[in-house]
């Protein structure tokens, strides 16, 4: 295929597999078939087949996805003027649990893999994986960790969060939806997100004003937090 | 008939992109003098001029921006694709690597809820109880 015809094939393979991993999730009606992760395997799969790499896919038409991921995240400012008033009123509670549970993460995950053996690069891509993906990429590279490690790890992590999480707060003898959703957006962002929406609307919305203000919140601490480089 | 709709969706459309890509323009500047990615300060800067303004600019950044919202997701695929130039780094710290995202996630989890579920009920009898049993 000619450069152009490549680059259309990758972009349109991205499409359908993300459309195939959206009919998967609706159908399994599971948080760990993640539309994201079907979707990348599929790509994966399908370079794998076809010989070629991930430097391929992104000269032709990844890249270009990719990009778009900037004005996107942009537009997460449309929720979070949304539930301004909300987080206004509750600001204490909401923003006390935000950082406790960014601090936790953002100390935690590093640590205990450097305890295990992990590498430095691979800490340093670790940091951030409690935050939206695109935020943890940037993070990430910003601190001299591997985007795509963190991008992994982010996502992974908020599976683990998409499972774990009411499980875990029923044991806690915890019912309010407002600590449900801001808990699932802290501890596993965007897909932390998606399951508090699918439960309750009200979950939902503290859900994704926990994935906006722990953007922002890890965004400051990861980067103070390694350049006194305490690991 | 319909043109002038179409091309009036479609001017509004390409009107909120330009100033999502405003936003992350100035997020990118402010982000050289700041430990901050670009993108944020975009959605922080989008955010205040949601705030500030409520005029014909931020119906057409919110009705453009919440066709990225509503397909977010989609643009995480690159980044996850990456992982296939990654696996042998990943391959030799499985363990600590699994290990790490449930431990993390766990311990996140229950101090993010304990630290909320005890400030709100600090102050229960002064808020509308949301909770299930409300």
């Amino acid at each position: 295929m000619d450069r152009l015809g490549l680059t259309v094939f990758y972009i349109a393979l991205s499409i359908a597999a993300f459309a195939f991993g959206k009919a998967v999730n609706r159908r399994a009606r599971h948080p760990a078939a993640n539309a994201t992760l079907i979707a990348m395997l599929v790509v994966i799969a399908v370079l794998l087949l076809s010989h070629q790499n991930y430097a391929a896919y992104m000269r032709h038409g990844g890249g270009a996805i990719a990009w778009l991921l900037g004005p996107a995240t942009v537009a997460l400012g449309i929720p979070l003027a949304r539930h301004a008033k909300t987080m206004a009123r509750e600001s204490w509670p909401i923003g006390a649990a935000i950082v406790a549970g960014a601090v936790s993460a953002a100390i935690s995950a590093p640590l205990i893999l450097s305890v295990l053996g992990g590498s430095k690069i691979l800490a340093l891509s670790m940091a951030p994986k409690a935050v939206t993906t695109p935020i943890a990429m940037q993070i990430s590279a910003h601190i001299g960790g591997v985007p795509a490690l963190a991008a992994l790890f982010a996502i992974v992590g908020g599976i683990i969060v998409a499972i774990i999480a009411e499980p875990v707060l029923a044991r806690l003898g915890i019912t309010d939806h407002r600590v449900f959703g801001l808990t699932a957006g802290v501890a596993g962002s965007g897909i932390g997100a998606a399951q508090a929406v699918s439960r309750n609307p009200q979950a939902g919305a503290y859900a994704a004003l926990a994935v906006g203000v722990n953007a922002i919140v890890t965004a400051i601490l990861v980067p103070v937090f390694w350049s006194w480089h305490w690991l | 008939m319909n043109m002038p709709l179409v091309t009036a969706t479609a001017l509004r459309l390409a009107a909120g992109f330009a100033i999502l890509l405003g936003m992350l323009w100035l997020g990118n500047l402010a982000a050289q003098y700041l430990p901050l990615p670009g993108p944020l300060v975009g959605m922080v800067l989008l955010f205040v001029f949601l705030t500030l303004h409520q005029g014909a600019a931020s119906r057409a950044v919110i009705a453009c921006g919440e066709h990225f919202l509503k397909h977010y997701a989609f643009f995480f695929i690159p980044a996850g694709v990456g992982v296939m130039a990654n696996i042998p780094q990943l391959r030799s710290s499985l363990l600590g690597i699994v290990a790490s995202l449930v431990l993390s996630s766990l311990l996140s989890l229950v101090v993010t809820a304990m630290t909320m579920h005890v400030l709100l009920n600090r102050r229960r009898a002064t808020w509308k109880d949301a909770s299930l049993h409300g």
